[in-house]
């Protein structure tokens, strides 16, 4: 019940914040905020009595839609419960971030904002296909009307793009979807519970345990999630929508729904069909290879284009495709270092991105702009701005010591025992990655300071608020990692016993 | 004992940076983080002292569980043999007497806190990367240490000298990262473990062990030269050297903690750490490179005036020494050679931070011009691809200095003496040791193993040394005999104030050979066993390899591993009694020869540069070519920038350029075709059919509204006659029914 | 006196009733036609209280009683009837019913 309760309290906020008046902007901010912080609570609190093991927990299982046998089913395992906190978390930072910079319609952008977070939370939790899926798409509405009302100058362009490639990977999901549920059994034993699709799907001589219909419908659900990764050729709604989207988007748009992405890949794509995967992870020939190649090509192609941006956001959009890009790699090693890495890579990235996002927010406010060749000498005028910018490149670089290397370290070490050849390219990736930061570093901080900019305020309090906590998550993963990997570390061990136990020791590139 | 003092060693430098971090945070600043960094740092020191007593001969790591993933467990933990208590003390010594120096150095800097906070935190990093027993734990300090580097490099980053010289070393350093990594990542495969020690599962150097025995060690010898690419790296070995010099832009008593001291020794404490999994073809790849690195650094240092680039240089040098030492199987040589070098090159160091100390005056007013000159600059020609080799600051070069032995005796003499340790001038001073060291080492293991390769290695270390006491003294007598050259900043100079003197002489003391008894005293330090290395000489003469079916030799350098391997596992004592034998005459003969060596390079020097009875001048024009390779050094700098940093820049710019126009061009293709052509019939049949049909029903609607509103007439007498009328006429059709 | 007597009267009130409702141009006139009107309703529910209920039972008073809220409900309209008709009379200027005719098609 708790987790329904977590899932919904943003909802209810949503229809709070839609009865208060127009004009007591102060007063809906904070019942926003109130309505975040709930669920945060709510998951720090789930994540503390959650059991380790891979079974899933505060299971809530009611009938919904009795002619299709959809239930409303939610439950957590480890994996999605440190999403949720990922998510819980991001939810209140980002109403913190909008504090200030959202100038219209603070009221329609605050419920918007609470309709997107009860999808997003709903979506981490569903264990039911159709539910999943009504999820899924719930958290497209908000963000179209976010990116499209409160974007910058190109807002239409980018939020049609996202709505546009996100709805083309959907309809695929769907029919994907609707084949596994017919494929499930007779008329009127067909369900789309998930946990007894994964069993059935593993079922020797059921339909769904079907290696070629495994294969069809892992490709109808990949290239739904992919587009959501984004895995690259569908990656390029991402640049667009980032640099349009107001910072606080920005942030869930990185933290949170490309997670979703990786979450579905996981969830559906490995635990459902695992002859499908295996058919693309066998490392045999070049289809054994692709997720792998993918991962590379992520990796490799994202940082380069990286280093080419001079646009101080779509750097760090690019910096996300190259960062997913070691999610995919890790996934398809498919052993238990190459998913820990995974997905604690998803995890950081969630939270590493989001910093960096609310820090080029934070300059975008005061200097109304963010080509990087504009700055320069900024580390003398705000000194704490520039040493937790510092602090969130250095994490995104993989630097040791912080989180984000855990997750990159992980994935290739786990990548390079099935794919040794493709894990020593895609480590080009870290050396333009630890290029783009440092260079944008150093024109954006270093030398002389620009004389337009010599009375930029310094970070405020609020913004130090919202930096802080992402900042310690930063450290504390970076030191102590088994804090986040012990949650799901029986899942992983439960994911990379099915794939290899269909792959065997085989290595591929 | 052992844990608590290795926490305090390891939490008081990190906690002084955490206050410095979190107070910067609140937007203040600690009053005092001078002295808390200091003396969180003296109390370290005064820990790694205690830890003397605590040493055991083989210890047992003290290690945690730090993941656990199914089967896979990676712990991390501390090794704390007799090597990782010197090297304690050696950074805890340094560190400090830097933190010291820095009092007086850094003084009246806007940043003055924050370089201690940087200190503390590098110091932290380094120690960390000195007691971790695993492999992920060393990286994690070596990346430490080399953000730490970053920072400090770029102290000064109004400059962009110093901003590019960041940049260029984290990102130098990082390519040869990459390459350890690599290496971690084919041992953890083996191995399923980056602990190098047994603890509560066995250590990859047991695996190892076990592994060369089944003889398949191309893998190995792999490894191991992936691994010594982040020495390469870090330790600044050709070809990824360039970075150093270019680090000299940091304040100085960071050149002399961590690009001379600490962190670049750190490659060659790793691949001593390596020791027992190097294979007779990777440790003739580090011989070589580091053979190599010795030379190319001390040519290029003989034409240097920067008084710091030339110290660089030395460093560089130095450090391939050590390597060379290594690679050549001297585990104790190498070391040896780090620790004395450590205080010697950070006296050497900060000697010259107190000569430029010195024309302070001088050194901000050029700081304020600088300024001037920058702002001027426009802010697009921040680059990638940045100039280098810039003009030396006028105080630091020495063709300003000369006779300031009168003005500063104390700097002069404990600089001169730094000096005749690294010259190799023989007793009395530590460098001297340490290098005879390293020179019986190669020249032993090549007279055991009668192998040319050692006798080349061998030429080299003595040529290296030769050129070292060259340029070392040409910065003697250049900067502190003759006349003085500017009058005008001669005047200005001045001894320094005491907190930095001390150091100076405490470091000055350390370079007389006063810890030679912890290496030589036979039960301290245990070089490890690495029974490959010990191969009979035919191993190295016979270039063809026996291929039998166990044999999958790497015969890189014309040696087999496997063979090699084999061969030492039938080596008795006989054998091991000559090849005592024939070190201990070695050993005589490399004494002779570094007196020499180092004798004529003195001499050399003092004719050039004292007695000015040759003219450098003449001999570079004489020798034109062999000057211009070394004056730019050996062109490294630009086939960087101008081939693979432009490389990466164009290749980057057509990534970006593609998915902008490729990729984003497909997308937005395919939205406009479906715009144009389905939208468009699409359009045509809705406005026509389906909305012709939604027209035709208004219109129709429309006229019959039209019509029927007349009945409509307002009268009320109207409706209700109507009324009335339609009940009659009711009335009537029911009666008719 | 039969039942007959009392609906013919009726039916004869209720046609004028009618017919002034119809014919006349004067609202006050439309306003006695529809008395008329109830009057002859309330004469209907008189003559069958008494004659048509069964048993035949002259203590029945019903019909009465729905009379006398005939008469107060007549009472009733005509001060509402009037009251709209003073309204007509200050927005037109005018009572004739053919002159409002604000709601014509």
């Amino acid at each position: 019940m708790l987790l329904s309760l977590m899932i919904f309290v943003p909802l209810l906020g949503m229809i709070v914040v839609l009865l208060l008046p127009r004009e007591s902007e102060e007063l809906i901010k904070r019942v926003t905020l109130l309505f975040t912080l709930i669920p945060l609570v709510l998951a720090v609190y789930l994540f503390i009595s959650y059991v380790r093991s891979a079974e899933t927990q505060f299971d809530v299982n009611i009938n919904w839609i009795e002619t299709f046998n959809i239930k409303y089913h939610v439950g957590i395992d480890g994996l999605s419960v440190t999403l949720l906190l990922l998510t819980a978390l991001l939810g209140p930072i980002c109403v913190l971030a909008s504090w200030r910079n959202i100038e219209k319609g603070i009221k329609a952008y605050m419920a918007l904002f609470l309709l997107l977070e009860t999808g997003m939370l709903g979506f981490f939790a569903a264990l039911d296909l159709f539910l999943f899926f009504v999820f899924f798409e719930l958290t497209l509405l908000p963000m179209y009307f976010l990116i499209g009302v409160w974007g910058g100058p190109r807002r239409e362009y980018a939020a049609i793009k996202f709505f546009l490639y996100t709805l083309f990977g959907s309809v695929l999901m769907l029919v994907a979807l609707i084949a596994v549920y017919l494929k499930s059994g007779d008329p009127g034993a067909r369900t789309f519970d998930i946990p007894t699709l994964i069993e059935l799907a593993s079922t020797p001589g059921h339909a769904l345990a079907d290696r070629n219909f495994q294969i069809w419908v892992f490709l109808g659900f990949f290239i739904g999630f992919a587009v959501k990764v984004p895995i690259f050729p569908f990656h390029t709604w991402l640049p667009d929508a980032h640099v349009e989207a107001p910072t606080a988007i920005s942030v869930i748009l990185a933290g949170v729904l490309l997670k979703m992405g990786t979450y579905g890949l996981v969830r559906i794509n490995m635990d459902m069909f695992p002859e499908g995967m295996a058919y693309f992870t066998n490392g045999k020939d070049l289809m054994g290879n692709s997720l792998a190649i993918l991962g590379f090509v992520n990796i490799v192609y994202g940082s380069f284009c990286a280093l080419a941006q001079t646009d101080f956001k779509k750097l760090v959009a690019y910096s996300s495709i190259g960062h997913m890009g070691f999610v995919i790699l890790g996934l398809a090693a498919g052993n238990e270092m190459g998913l820990t890495g995974a997905i604690l890579q998803m995890f950081n990235h969630g939270v590493i991105s989001a910093m960096l996002f609310l820090l080029v927010g934070v300059l975008y406010d005061r200097a109304h702009h963010r080509e990087i060749n504009g700055f320069g000498g900024l580390g003398n005028r705000m000194p704490v701005y520039t040493g937790i910018t510092t602090l969130a490149f250095m994490a995104s670089l993989g630097l040791p010591g912080l989180s984000g290397f855990i997750g990159e370290a992980f994935s290739l070490v786990g990548a390079f025992d099935r794919f040794p050849l493709l894990t020593i390219l895609s480590t080009i990736g870290i050396v333009v990655g630890a290029a783009y930061f440092l260079w944008t570093l150093q024109r954006v901080f270093l030398g002389t300071l620009n004389p337009k900019y010599e009375e930029l305020p310094e970070i405020n309090g609020r913004e130090i608020l919202t930096l802080v906590p992402l900042g310690i998550l930063v450290i504390v993963l970076g030191i102590w990692p088994d804090f986040a990997i012990d949650m799901f570390s029986e899942s992983v061990v439960n994911l990379s016993t099915k794939i290899s136990g269909i792959l065997g020791p085989q290595a591929g590139l | 004992m052992v844990v608590p003092l290795i926490s305090i060693i390891l939490l008081s430098p990190l906690v002084a940076f955490a206050i410095f971090a979190l107070s910067g945070l609140a937007k203040r600043s600690f009053p005092r983080q001078d002295l808390l960094s200091t003396a969180a740092m003296l109390i370290a020191l005064v820990c790694s002292f205690f830890l003397l007593r605590d040493v055991v001969p083989d210890p047992e790591p003290l290690a945690v569980d730090w993941v656990s993933i199914g089967e896979i467990t990676i712990s991390m933990g501390f090794y704390l043999d007799s090597v990782t208590v010197i090297m304690l003390i050696v950074v805890t010594l340094v560190s400090s007497l830097v933190h010291i120096f820095s009092i007086g150095y850094m003084h009246g800097d806007p940043r003055y806190p924050r370089f201690f906070a940087y200190l503390s935190l590098f110091s932290f990093s380094m120690l960390f990367l000195v007691v971790s027993d695993n492999l992920l734990g060393i990286y994690i300090g070596w990346e430490l240490v080399g953000l730490c580097s970053y920072l400090l490099i770029g102290f000064w980053f109004e400059k962009d000298s110093a901003a590019n010289a960041c940049k260029k070393a984290f990102l130098t350093t990082r390519v040869g990262d990459i390459g350890m990594f690599i290496g971690m990542m084919m041992l953890f495969k083996k191995f399923n473990t980056f602990s190098l020690y047994d603890g509560t599962q066995d250590g990859i150097f047991t695996l190892a062990a076990a592994q060369l025995t089944t003889g398949d060690m191309v893998w190995l010898s792999i490894a191991g030269i992936l691994i010594f690419c982040g020495a390469i790296g870090k330790s600044a070995q050709v070809p990824l050297h360039t970075w150093l010099p270019d680090a000299m832009e940091g304040p100085t008593p960071v050149s002399a903690l961590i690009h001379a001291a600490t962190m670049v020794a750190a490659g060659v404490y790793l691949t001593a750490r390596m020791f027992p999994i190097l294979t007779v073809s990777s440790s003739l790849v580090i011989a070589y490179v580091g053979g190599i690195t010795a030379i190319v650094a001390a040519t290029i240092a003989i034409v240097r005036f920067d008084i710091k680039r030339v110290l660089a240089y030395s460093t560089v040098s130095q450090l391939g020494y050590m390597m060379l030492a290594i690679g050549a199987g001297s585990y104790v040589a190498g070391l040896f050679h780090l620790t004395t070098h450590a205080f010697f090159k950070a006296l050497l160091f900060l000697g010259s931070g107190s000569v430029i100390h010195a024309f302070h005056a001088m050194h901000s007013h050029s700081h304020d011009e600088a300024h001037a000159d920058d702002e001027a600059h426009e802010h697009d020609d921040h680059s990638l691809v940045h100039e280098h080799g810039s003009e030396i600051p006028p105080d630091q070069d020495m063709r300003n200095m000369g006779g300031l032995r009168r003005k500063m005796p104390i700097t002069f003499i404990t600089m001169l003496i730094a000096t005749l340790s690294i010259s190799g001038v023989p007793f009395v001073f530590s460098g001297f040791w340490s290098k005879d060291k390293i020179l019986a080492g190669v020249l032993g293991r090549a007279m055991e193993w009668n192998s040319i390769h050692h006798y080349i290695l061998f030429g080299i270390a003595l040529l290296a040394a030769c050129i070292t006491a060259f340029y070392m003294f040409r910065l003697i007598f250049m900067t502190f005999f003759g006349e003085p050259r500017n009058q005008e900043m001669h005047n200005m100079a001045h001894e320094s104030p005491w907190v930095m003197t001390a150091p100076l002489i405490i470091l000055a003391v350390l370079s007389f050979p006063v810890v030679n008894h912890l290496w030589f005293n036979k039960n301290y330090v245990i070089p490890p066993e690495q029974h490959h290395l010990a191969a009979p000489q035919h191993a190295y003469v016979s270039p063809d390899t026996k291929t039998g079916d166990a044999n999958f030799g790497f015969s890189f350098f014309g040696v087999s591993d496997a063979q090699a391997a084999d061969e030492a596992g039938g080596k008795n004592g006989e054998k091991a009694d000559e090849a005592y034998h024939i070190h201990k005459r070695a050993h005589d003969i490399a004494m002779a020869l570094s007196i020499i060596v180092a004798g004529l390079g003195i001499l050399l020097s003092w004719l050039f540069y004292h007695r000015r009875r040759f003219s450098a001048e003449s001999v570079a024009t004489t020798f034109r070519p062999v000057y211009n390779l070394f004056w730019h050094k050996y062109y490294f700098d630009e086939f960087y920038d101008g081939v693979l940093v432009a490389l990466t820049v164009w290749k980057s710019r057509l990534f970006a350029r593609f998915d902008l126009s490729v990729i984003d061009g497909i997308v937005n293709g395919v939205s406009t075709v479906t715009r144009r052509v389905f939208a468009a019939f699409i359009g045509f049949f809705d406005n026509s059919v389906v909305d012709g049909i939604v027209n035709r029903v208004a219109e129709v609607t429309w006229a019959a509204g039209g019509r029927i509103r007349r009945i409509q007439t307002g009268a009320i007498q109207t409706y209700l006659f109507v009324v009335i009328g339609g009940i009659v006429l009711i009335i009537l059709i029911f009666r008719a029914l | 006196m039969t039942l007959q007597h009392y609906l013919v009267i009726s039916a004869i009130l209720f046609s004028l009733g009618i017919f002034a409702v119809l014919t006349r141009k004067n609202a006050i006139s439309i306003l006695m036609g529809i008395e008329l009107i109830l009057n002859s309703c309330n004469l209907n529910f008189v003559a069958f209280s008494r004659f048509v209920s069964i048993p035949v039972d002259p203590e029945n008073i019903d019909g009465q009683i729905i009379a006398i809220f005939g008469i107060v409900l007549a009472a009733a309209e005509a001060a509402v009837f009037l009251a709209i008709i003073l309204a007509i009379y200050r927005e037109f200027g005018s009572i004739r019913p053919d002159e409002v005719d604000t709601l014509k098609g």
